[in-house]
């Protein structure tokens, strides 16, 4: 095949599937605003399946029949939807998705007012029952942050910067959990944290993980 | 006909060129995550995976099965399916938009462009092949 018939190929590739007419206004929301949260969709169905098969948590979705992803991160909203992990029918422990919580340093200053270095954001966590607002670190049973196409060095002291704020570097101590996705971590209080990524060069960045408590799985979007 | 260095080059910048313009978030990451190599050929190959798998990870193809999975394991309190994913938007982009949520369900589902794109990739495999 000659340079012109691919540029044409290229050329058809494009017209066909991208140059779809102009979208109604009710289809004018950036498509990053939906597109992103399809990998944090696609981890959160992995993450429903190891804490139901691996850990035998009961998982029940309150509050509503749909889950709620936000465009924005934010605290803790009981008027959302969330899951519950219930054990023998008790509810220990919820799911929520995009939240903010409450910095290690923020609460060790007992900071008042709250400014925008005392909060950060997690793609999903797990957090003891009935906690609302800004879950505070004592809360948090686990947090994971969803990367989807590349890591790079820059996601990697981001997610450094997290655990930091999450936890103090200790001993390890028993998690909440057993056995996923860990019942020990070197952290107090004693977070798990989780990175999932498209990209099989995370594996390149999860050394430190092994020192602060931080576990990396390459997962790629596909069965 | 095997492509010559100087007609990879130019199949390389009309690809770029046109992705920039009809998408360029798509071409941004792509730019981004394509590893640097000096090889034209080996480049333009490298930045079409990287492209495919960008479109991959934004393709509602995948949506079916994610929720499929959710289902066996989450039922809602009231012992029913959870019946969909969204995407709640800030009350500045409601406004905006005038849409309260973005079902994830209505993602464009790019899998005729995926398979497009590796069909794209082969030819271009064949033809550089040819060419060394």
């Amino acid at each position: 095949m000659s340079k012109s018939q691919i540029i044409k190929q290229i050329k058809s590739i494009f017209n066909t599937h991208l140059g779809g007419p102009p979208a109604a206004l009710g289809k004018l929301v950036p498509p990053k605003v939906s597109e992103g949260k399809l990998y944090e969709a696609f981890v959160l169905a992995r993450i429903v399946e190891n804490l139901s098969l691996q850990n035998g948590y009961e998982l029940t979705l309150v509050g509503g029949d749909k889950i709620y992803f936000k465009s924005a991160p934010g605290p803790i909203n009981t008027a959302y939807p969330r899951i519950q992990l219930k054990e023998n029918g008790v509810c220990v422990a919820e799911l929520w998705t995009d939240i903010e919580f409450l910095s290690l340093s923020c609460c060790i200053r007992n900071s008042n007012p709250i400014t925008n270095g005392d909060y950060h954001e997690l793609d999903i966590i797990v957090v003891d029952a009935d906690t609302s607002g800004r879950p505070r670190p004592d809360t948090i049973w686990l947090g994971v942050e969803c990367k989807n196409t590349g890591y790079h060095k820059a996601l990697l002291k981001e997610i450094l910067g997290i655990r930091r704020e999450l936890s103090l570097l200790q001993e390890p101590l028993p998690t909440r959990f057993d056995p996923w996705p860990r019942t020990m971590v070197p952290a107090s209080p004693p977070s798990c944290l989780v990175v999932y990524s498209t990209d099989p060069s995370v594996n390149q960045y999860s050394a430190p993980g092994g020192v602060f408590g931080i576990d990396f799985f390459h997962q790629p979007m596909s069965n | 006909m095997a492509l010559s260095r100087e007609d990879v080059l130019d199949i390389t910048r009309y690809l770029q060129s046109t992705l920039r313009r009809t998408d360029p978030s798509a071409y941004e990451i792509a730019v981004e995550f394509t590893e640097r190599v000096d090889e034209p050929a080996r480049y333009l190959l490298s930045f079409l995976l990287t492209l495919t798998k960008v479109y991959s990870e934004r393709s509602a193809g995948a949506y079916p099965d994610i929720l499929d999975r959710m289902n066996r394991y989450v039922r809602t309190s009231e012992g029913g399916p959870v019946r969909g994913i969204s995407v709640h938007l800030t009350p500045q982009e409601r406004e905006l938009y005038q849409v309260e949520e973005v079902n994830i369900a209505e993602i464009p589902d790019r899998t005729n462009l995926i398979a497009d794109l590796r069909r794209l990739i082969s030819t271009i495999e064949r033809e550089t092949e040819r060419q060394s």
